[in-house]
């Protein structure tokens, strides 16, 4: 091999890789059209790239799909998954007739009446508002007795007597106005009712009347109608009897 | 494919959303296969390392800065992968596609019987390049990969493989002279 051969054919690879300048190029041409072992050099490389070229690429032979990473127990989560889960109970239960009560004995649950009592309900509505007031009411009560037994602790034995008699003559009036209010509440209840029924029963009265009145009128239409009828029938029957005479 | 689509996706990636990752994945996946295929030559090892790709891209996403080319940081992931791999390997492990499909494949007479002679051809062609492949460092089969079946440029494969551009050069003039001892004689 000539050392100019030796050369050019470093030059061969770098042509087939994009790697040389125009004027490299043109030289190497040249050489390639005078030099045989040259060519076969080349035509070697250009082998090998068409192989390359023509080997293709596999199918994959399934997927690479990924999926989302199982997450860890988290104690929260699971705090959280019992309190959407005791929401989601009651939440049925409000909809459905599902029936969650308290009792002396416990908790029972029922799946709803096969009735269901309109004046039952309203009792048991009513009760358990009454309850709910008393408790209110119980609790108020329990509040002021801490306070109050709170300010005999820094008040003098005169001015808790003070204070206790005050209390007392506070109580007796609050007292005296609520009776007075119901009095008052019931007396105006009962002329309200009074004066509903009067007003209803002059508006029955009234009512009657016309109704008798319509009643007579058409009675004695009747009447008129009925002696027309008599006095039309007597005629036909004079002119008749004449005809036969 | 739309790079505008390819941005979307990898954004929706970067929030955490696997669906859109896998549309990464379904366009990304026979390239990576191959990649994988040819420098590590076995199928089986090819399908693992090529799932193990996927879960590294995913977990390292929000790390993609979108100013580079997606398929430069896919590239870089699954070549590193395989050149772990192959390092890993035992000393004198040598695999080819011939030896690894001799003992499963069926006989050559049933194989020409089921499928087309063009097909077969390509297959002895691809196993005859693999081959040769097999025989060439690991670091210039790199290259070779990202030149000739990836086509890039000089300046691309020096992006992926984040080396210099004349040891490119260098690693790609040795490995293609290797190649053409295996595969240019029969010219």
């Amino acid at each position: 091999m000539k050392s100019e051969c030796s050369e050019h054919q470093k030059k061969i690879a770098a042509s087939f890789l994009g790697d040389l300048t125009k004027e490299e190029k043109q030289a190497l041409e040249v050489h390639l059209a005078t030099c045989s072992l040259c060519r076969s050099e080349q035509e070697s490389y250009a082998h090998t790239i068409q192989q390359l070229a023509v080997a293709g690429e596999e199918d994959v032979p399934h997927h690479f799909f990924i999926y989302p990473e199982k997450q860890s127990f988290n104690p929260w989560q699971a705090v959280l998954a019992t309190a959407a889960a005791l929401i989601l109970l009651f939440g049925t239960a409000t909809v459905s007739r599902l029936q969650i009560r308290s009792n002396p004995s416990g908790w029972s649950i029922s799946f709803g009446r096969s009735d269901l009592d309109p004046t039952a309900l309203k009792e048991e509505i009513l009760k358990a508002a009454e309850r709910k007031n008393q408790e209110s009411r119980a609790a108020w009560i329990r509040e002021m007795q801490t306070e109050i037994a709170r300010s005999h602790d820094s008040l003098t034995q005169q001015e808790a007597l003070q204070l206790t008699s005050a209390l007392a003559r506070m109580d007796s009036r609050i007292t005296g106005r609520i009776a007075d209010s119901e009095g008052h509440v019931r007396n105006d209840t009962q002329k309200l009712v009074s004066d509903m029924y009067r007003t209803v029963a002059q508006q029955r009265a009234q009512d009657l009347e016309g109704i008798n009145l319509r009643f007579d009128s058409t009675e004695a239409s009747n009447a008129i109608q009925s002696r027309r009828t008599n006095e039309v029938l007597g005629t036909l029957l004079e002119v008749a009897d004449l005809k036969l005479r | 494919m739309d790079s505008d689509q390819e941005n979307f996706w990898i954004a929706a990636s970067q929030r955490g959303d696997t669906r859109a990752f896998n549309r990464l994945v379904l366009k990304w996946e026979k390239t990576v296969y191959n990649v994988a295929l040819r420098m590590l030559r076995d199928r089986e090892e090819a399908a693992e390392a090529t799932q193990e790709v996927f879960l590294l891209a995913f977990r390292s996403i929000r790390r993609f800065r979108r100013d580079s080319k997606f398929s430069t940081w896919i590239y870089r992931i699954v070549l590193n992968h395989c050149l772990t791999r192959v390092k890993q390997r035992p000393p004198g492990t040598h695999l080819s596609l011939e030896d690894a499909s001799a003992g499963e494949s069926p006989a050559p007479q049933l194989r020409i019987a089921e499928t087309q002679v063009s097909e077969l051809m390509q297959l002895e062609q691809r196993n005859r390049v693999w081959a040769a492949l097999s025989h060439v460092p690991v670091d210039q089969q790199a290259v070779i990969e990202l030149k000739f079946f990836q086509e890039m440029t000089f300046e691309e494969i020096a992006a992926v493989l984040e080396v210099p551009l004349s040891t490119i050069k260098s690693r790609l003039y040795s490995g293609l002279e290797m190649l053409k001892i295996r595969l240019g004689s029969e010219a």
